[in-house]
């Protein structure tokens, strides 16, 4: 977090070192809120055998996932703004009830070898996320940051970590118990998102923000290169490859961010305050 | 009983004072000082044209109607144009030529109350259109161009008349109509471009044949002369001529020792060639031909006894066309019809050659000439404005005496019309020692001559062509008896050969020269670079981007003028100006430019015509000093010249306290193409000190609005970071 602020206090005092910038009456900072609304893809589901007859139905049943972000604009130039974005969000991660093809190795071997999660304290498995993001908006040209058409570049730094009931887990055969032995449920990646949105000034106070994002996480895709057989230029290839409990949740977790990235329509509210 | 008395007293003392002074308010032997309106503005100045509107459609809706809603759209169309018209600053009130074209106007009223049963106001407007036209309201405008063309006062009245049957026939809100039906026919579809304007005209036509034809029977009720009036035909007919024709004379710029030669002297001038047959189809008005048979009928069958070229006076008109005539020269000035306000002045000049006033238009028209083409090399092509470059008409499309005057000029190089000039301006500023114009001319000339025509003193002659002459002479006859040396014949070669190079400007100073300050002055003004290039370019109206340094003013006091604000509706391929809207859109851009200024501790100093009352004349008058100033400027284009009008300007910016002045402007229609300008002008040099011109897609909204301006004038009031 240090880093993130000594980063983003750099950029901000370069960007204002020699600006002599309008921005909306003056007023450069501008703080708010806005809501992200990713719609739900059934790309988990994929990798899990969901046995409904087990445990109900399958646990996200809602059609769009939400995220909250905190965001604060600083205007550097007539048409460039500096962003920074704390983004939260807490979505389901399994199925209430799901099975995993798992092997006591870790090593994924049969079709018998099944693992289901039945919980009794975190039902369903949840994935909590805390990203930040730097990024940059470029308004088009004939419009005046903070108002108009703009095109947004972000870098988000996605921190992930899995929330479940380690003792949830059994054979699914003979529902005697299986020890997870889960390693760490925590996870960093890197996501690129580029926005296309629109601002206008309401009340010469509120920046009413709206847009379209698209983004992909690079864990992803990782998983499409080596599943396309391509060098991968990402890291290493652990997702892929460990079939291990515990490299099956962090694989989900990676589809999840993927799904919550990939496509987000926003609606936010900024205060204009410097 | 005694307040009575003092009362009447008092105005007929006033009338004996004023009529005089309205017909002849100046000699025009010394001088002659510009036009101003005066007194108070009559409430068709002061009402504005949504008040006006509104006002007329009640009324209308009062009558059952069925064109009301086409009469409304006519109304408002009509008033708004007026109230810009009246508001551009052109149009004279109180003034010696509105008082007495008022004059000769109630002499047609008198005999024919019925026409003027309606008011009728008539204005003059600064125009060198010879023109005239009328509103259905009962307003009629007189330009000066046709003023200074008339030959007596009944020509002006049957004009007056023929205008006065257009109102009283109501011809404006009939062709409105006439031509809106014409849109809603199935027919008017299938017609080319071309073919819709011709049957428009062919009504026009017919409304110019009706005012002739009643106008006259308007005459005839009163005495003025009715072969007289035959002549207005004339004065329309040969429009396009000057006031008068006067044989050009070259000398006219010659001296002793300056001497043109009579190679750009044209020999002969090609006569007057126009027809009154011409092809009218593509006119709205008929040819000259037909009016002038459609009353001559009638004019042959009046009786001429007991009737007068002059009802009002014969001395009032003559000095209400000379002025008119002055005023033309200097409004062919601003209009950059440098040749034509030389021709003007030059007339005038035969009658009053000690004229200061005309002296100026001369040396001003000259100074415009000489920097056009010198910079012609820099010109590029601008987005504001509408010339870049003046160009001299082809003297072969002019016809009579002041073709020559064309062919000189247009013959002239740069650099000798240079010296023509400087040695005009510079005798003039000897003769007028005082006057400060012609004095920054002079030294702009030298500066000019040496510096972009690259002509210093060792290039001119100090000894006339006839002393040379004789030294070549001299040389051969000292020589004669002996064979002619090799040296003397280098050295008359060199002579002659000099002489033929240079031509006749190495001799043109050859008597300024003995004047110490003449050579002092050029000395001085050789190393000042008044037209250096990159002076130049700097001046350019350019989008090109700047640096930082450029971007910001430091500047904390400006006038601001009313914004332009225009709202339209684009369908089916017609442009309808939401008026209203563009009012209440004009007011809140107003209000936002005054926030931002507030904001910013930029000092604002309005100059507004929206809430203008009846005494504020001044105002008007200003207005219309900045508008007509502006109007030049920007028809110089990229090249800031010195204005026509820059002294009335120099006192203006004494008495608002800043030389800056501001013009902000927004256009919007319904097919999301808007834009926003900005510019911010420097009054005393013309220099264009910040132009903004933002495109955008979007709705008409505030907060952009907001933006644009705030952006504008921080830009305006911010000193550049060092």
């Amino acid at each position: 977090m240090k880093k993130i602020i000594l980063i983003y206090s750099l950029l901000f005092f370069l960007t204002n070192a020699n600006a002599q910038v309008a921005g909306y009456m003056g007023k450069r900072f501008c703080a708010g809120y806005a809501n992200y609304f990713s719609p739900r893809l059934p790309l988990v589901s994929a990798i899990l055998e969901n046995n409904q007859s087990d445990k109900g139905s399958i646990g996200t049943e809602r059609f769009f996932n939400t995220t909250h972000n905190f965001i604060t604009d600083f205007i550097i130039s007539d048409r460039v703004s500096l962003c920074a974005t704390f983004q939260f969000s807490k979505m389901d991660h399994a199925a209430y009830s799901s099975t995993f093809y798992a092997s006591e190795d870790g090593t994924y071997q049969s079709h018998d070898n099944k693992i289901i999660y039945l919980p009794a304290k975190v039902s369903p498995m949840q994935l909590k996320t805390r990203n930040f993001s730097l990024g940059f908006k470029f308004f088009k040209n004939g419009s005046l940051n903070p108002i108009g058409r703009y095109r947004k570049i972000e870098f988000i730094l996605a921190t992930s970590q899995i929330q479940l009931d380690e003792d949830g887990f059994y054979w699914k055969d003979d529902h005697a118990k299986y020890d997870a032995n889960l390693q760490e449920l925590t996870s960093k990646s890197f996501v690129f998102a580029y926005t296309i949105g629109k601002q206008r000034v309401l009340g010469n106070a509120v920046v009413l923000d709206y847009g379209l994002r698209a983004g992909l996480n690079y864990g992803y895709a990782n998983m499409i290169c080596s599943a396309a057989g391509l060098p991968s230029p990402f890291s290493s290839n652990k997702y892929v490859y460990d079939s291990s409990l515990n490299a099956m949740l962090t694989s989900m977790t990676q589809l999840r961010l993927f799904e919550a990235q990939l496509i987000n329509f926003h609606i936010g509210f900024h205060f204009l305050s410097f | 009983m005694r307040n009575v008395l003092f009362g009447v007293f008092c105005k007929v003392g006033a009338l004996c004072l004023c009529i005089p002074y309205s017909v002849n308010a100046q000699s025009f032997e010394k001088n002659y000082t510009p036009l101003r309106s005066t007194g108070t503005l009559p409430e068709l100045f002061v009402k504005s044209a949504h008040v006006q509107t509104e006002e007329e459609i009640v009324k209308l809706s009062l009558d059952k109607d069925k064109d009301k809603e086409t009469k409304e759209k006519f109304i408002r169309a009509n008033n708004y144009f007026i109230k810009d018209l009246l508001m551009s600053g052109d149009v004279l009130v109180n003034d010696p030529l509105t008082a007495y074209v008022n004059k000769v106007a109630a002499e047609v009223i008198e005999q024919n109350p019925n026409v003027g049963s309606q008011p009728i106001q008539i204005f003059v407007t600064k125009s060198p259109e010879v023109n005239a036209y009328a509103f259905d309201k009962g307003i009629i405008f007189v330009n000066v161009g046709l003023l200074a063309q008339l030959e007596n006062e009944a020509q002006l009245a049957y004009i007056l008349a023929h205008e006065m049957i257009h109102i009283y026939k109501k011809h404006s809100v009939a062709e409105y109509l006439q031509n809106t039906q014409l849109k809603n026919q199935s027919s008017y579809e299938k017609m080319e471009g071309e073919e819709r304007q011709m049957e428009k005209y062919r009504f026009s036509k017919e409304q110019e044949f009706e005012a002739d034809i009643e106008g006259l029977a308007l005459i005839k009720k009163t005495k003025y002369s009715a072969k007289a009036v035959m002549g207005a035909f004339d004065v329309l007919q040969y429009s396009y001529l000057p006031f008068e024709l006067v044989d050009f004379k070259k000398s006219f710029f010659e001296d002793e020792y300056l001497k043109i030669p009579d190679t750009l002297n044209l020999k002969k001038v090609s006569a007057i060639k126009t027809n009154d047959d011409y092809d009218d189809s593509k006119s709205s008005h008929p040819n000259i031909r037909k009016r002038r048979l459609s009353i001559e009928k009638d004019v042959k069958e009046m009786n001429e006894a007991g009737r007068k070229k002059y009802l009002v006076s014969e001395g009032a008109f003559k000095s209400m066309r000379e002025m008119a005539r002055f005023e033309l020269c200097r409004i062919y000035l601003l209009k950059r019809d440098y040749v034509n306000a030389i021709y003007g002045a030059y007339i005038l000049s035969q009658k009053y050659p000690d004229n200061l006033y005309l002296k100026k238009i001369v040396a001003r028209g000259l100074y415009n000439i000489v920097v056009s083409k010198t910079n012609k090399e820099f010109s590029t092509s601008i987005k504001l404005g509408q010339s870049s470059n003046f160009f001299i008409d082809d003297y072969q499309r002019v016809e009579g005496a002041p073709q020559r005057l064309y062919y000189l000029l247009d013959n002239l190089s740069a650099a000798e019309t240079n010296v023509v000039a400087l040695s005009f301006v510079y005798k003039a500023a000897k003769q007028y020692p005082k006057d400060n114009t012609l004095s920054v001319l002079t030294d702009s000339l030298f500066s000019c001559l040496a510096n972009s025509n690259k002509l210093l003193l060792d290039n001119f002659s100090k000894q006339a062509s006839s002393e040379l002459k004789d030294t070549i002479k001299q040389v051969a006859i000292v020589e004669e008896p002996v064979e002619e040396s090799k040296y003397a014949i280098i050295k008359k070669q060199q002579i002659t050969a000099d002489m033929e190079e240079t031509g006749f400007i190495k001799f043109a100073f050859v008597g300024l020269m003995k004047d110490d300050e003449f050579v002092e002055r050029y000395k001085k003004m050789a190393g000042r670079s008044e037209f250096d290039k990159e002076e130049y370019l700097s001046r350019k109206i350019s989008s090109s981007k700047k640096t930082k340094e450029d971007e910001f003013l430091g500047i904390n006091k400006v006038i601001f003028m009313d914004p332009y604000y225009r709202k339209v509706k684009i369908s089916n391929d017609e442009v309808l100006i939401k008026y209203e809207e563009s009012d209440e859109r004009q007011a809140k851009l107003t209000e936002i430019q005054k926030k931002c200024a507030d904001l910013l501790k930029i000092d604002y100093v309005e100059i507004s015509t929206k809430n203008i009352s009846a005494s504020d004349i001044e105002l008007y008058n200003e207005t219309s000093l900045i508008n007509e100033w502006l109007a030049e400027r920007f028809k110089h284009g990229n090249n800031a010249e010195i204005m026509e009008c820059s002294e009335g300007i120099k006192e203006l910016i004494k008495k608002r306290g800043t030389k800056y002045i501001a013009l902000t402007g927004v256009y919007n229609s319904n097919k999301k193409n808007n834009s926003y300008f900005f510019m911010l002008l420097d009054l005393e040099s013309g220099k264009v000190m910040r132009s903004e011109n933002k495109q955008n897609r979007e709705k008409d909204r505030m907060d952009l609005l907001h933006a644009y301006v705030y952006n504008s004038l921080m830009h305006v009031s911010k000193k550049a970071k060092k």
